[in-house]
């Protein structure tokens, strides 16, 4: 494998050194390139008291192409599909190489704080949204509960 | 940074850097990493950033080869484009506009007539004035959620969608491929079912050999059904074959399976018990040759016909061959 570029080692010293409160992102043994990723569901949210696993890749094209980020914990979230892909306008469209690992999963614990059922992933999750928010956002709490409690 | 340029909204670059930002960008427009404003006019050198970088340059890192030598190229990169006049891989000027042809609905780039994918023609470099995005899996999507062969089928699909989700590996070589090979696997599916449609013949046909052949009583109904069904399910069933079955996925891929192979299903029953009848009546119409008796000749009393069903039953013979095999 090539050489790793001088940004990702940057980003990855100062995510350890300095991380973000309530998430964290430690980089493979065996590729410096794939982080395997924690971040807590925020407080407020259905997503309260749970601990979500993702894992982040970062293409060969990195920070030209943005970072490939997936859910690794069932969510029950409406942009957020059961592939544990994410609908997030950073991680495609507006992905700008400005942007960081930290600020990229920073997005994530936003999007789990103000889920958008009006652009959804999961269709039927957002319909769910939609008609009856109070017991999708009982469902969600359920399955945090289910899924992504500290073990 | 010993190329540093600025953008119209004030930001500074190195200019390999924001000129592989530009060119690699696959948007509709070209944008300010920084702030994310349209940038209309190339980022112009910022001759006062670079007079004050080479003096902290020289005080911090003194005279590093390494560095001398990645700085000559990186100006000397710079001062070609400039005079060769591909500054910025000349994104700021060429331009072309997608148009898509009547014919097969791809959109082409109006100066080569390269096919587009995206926002930047891969062939000639120029970036697309108008927007090409809607071509994505979105859109692919919703044309199979509107096709009505697709809806029947809905339900065998989502199951093995569901079986990515249990099987894609957590190691970083496939968890690319796994997301991505999801989109061609839409695309598969339309191109699939696309098939299936334009031949639907050879199954029906098929069919009626099949029925007039084995002359017996068979369970004729749930046979129909199966036949139907049997070319759709049967890719199906390869996608999620792929995958680990897990889940709520197993039962409807083995439904797939045996819907799959409805000829073989009937062979297992014809072997047991009915061995004998089938001896004598299908190997006779089933010669090796494909030629079939004087009495199929009799019952269907035109040679024109005989010849289409030689072929037909051959096809059918070969089937059979394969499934026995198994």
């Amino acid at each position: 494998m090539a050489s790793l570029p001088k940004r990702i080692i940057k980003e990855t010293e100062r995510l350890v050194s300095d991380p973000v409160p309530g998430i964290t992102a430690i980089p493979h043994e065996d590729n410096l390139r794939y982080f395997e990723v924690t971040i807590e569901g925020p407080e407020q949210s259905p997503y309260e008291n749970g601990v979500f696993g993702l894992e982040l890749f970062l293409p060969d094209d990195y920070p030209m192409e943005a970072p490939k980020v997936r859910f690794l914990t069932k969510i029950y979230h409406p942009n957020i599909d059961r592939l544990g892909r994410i609908c997030l306008d950073v991680l495609k469209t507006n992905w700008s190489p400005a942007l960081q690992i930290r600020t990229v999963l920073l997005s994530v614990q936003a999007l789990l704080a103000s889920p958008n059922p009006n652009d959804p992933l999961a269709n039927d999750v957002a319909e769910d949204w939609l008609q009856h928010e109070d017991a999708a956002i009982a469902k969600a709490r359920e399955w945090t509960k289910l899924y992504a409690t500290r073990q | 940074m010993y190329v540093p340029v600025m953008t119209t909204c004030g930001h500074n670059y190195c200019y390999d850097c924001i000129s592989n930002w530009l060119v690699s960008n696959n948007a509709s427009e070209l944008t300010c990493p920084q702030c994310r404003s349209p940038l209309e006019h190339p980022p112009a050198l910022n001759a006062t950033l670079q007079h004050l970088l080479s003096v902290v340059i020289e005080i911090g890192a003194g005279s590093d080869p390494q560095l001398g030598r990645t700085r000559a190229q990186s100006i000397a990169q710079y001062k070609n484009d400039v005079e060769n006049n591909i500054l910025y891989k000349d994104v700021f000027n060429n331009t072309a506009v997608a148009v898509v042809d009547d014919d097969d609905g791809v959109a082409r780039c109006s100066n080569c007539h390269w096919e587009v994918e995206g926002d930047v023609c891969p062939h000639c470099n120029a970036r697309m004035r108008n927007r090409t995005r809607e071509y994505d899996e979105d859109e692919e999507e919703e044309i199979l959620t509107d096709d009505s062969i697709q809806r029947s089928f809905s339900g065998a699909r989502n199951s093995s969608t569901t079986v990515r989700a249990d099987s894609i590996s957590s190691s970083e070589s496939e968890y690319g491929e796994d997301l991505d090979s999801d989109t061609d696997y839409v695309r598969d599916f339309n191109r699939n079912v696309g098939e299936s449609r334009s031949r639907p013949a050879p199954f029906g046909s098929a069919r009626d050999i099949l029925n007039r052949i084995n002359a017996q009583d068979r369970r004729q109904n749930s046979e129909d059904e199966d036949e139907n069904d049997s070319d759709l399910n049967s890719f199906i069933v390869d996608e999620a074959e792929e995958d680990e079955l897990e889940e709520s996925s197993y039962t409807s891929s083995r439904e797939g399976k045996s819907a799959r192979v409805p000829v073989r299903l009937d062979d297992s029953d014809n072997s047991g018990d009915e061995d004998k009848e089938r001896d004598s009546d299908f190997w006779e119409h089933n010669d090796e040759d494909g030629f079939a008796s004087g009495d199929n000749l009799d019952s269907d009393g035109g040679a024109d016909e005989d010849t289409g069903r030689k072929i037909k039953k051959r096809r059918f013979q070969v089937i059979e061959d394969s499934d026995e095999e198994d």
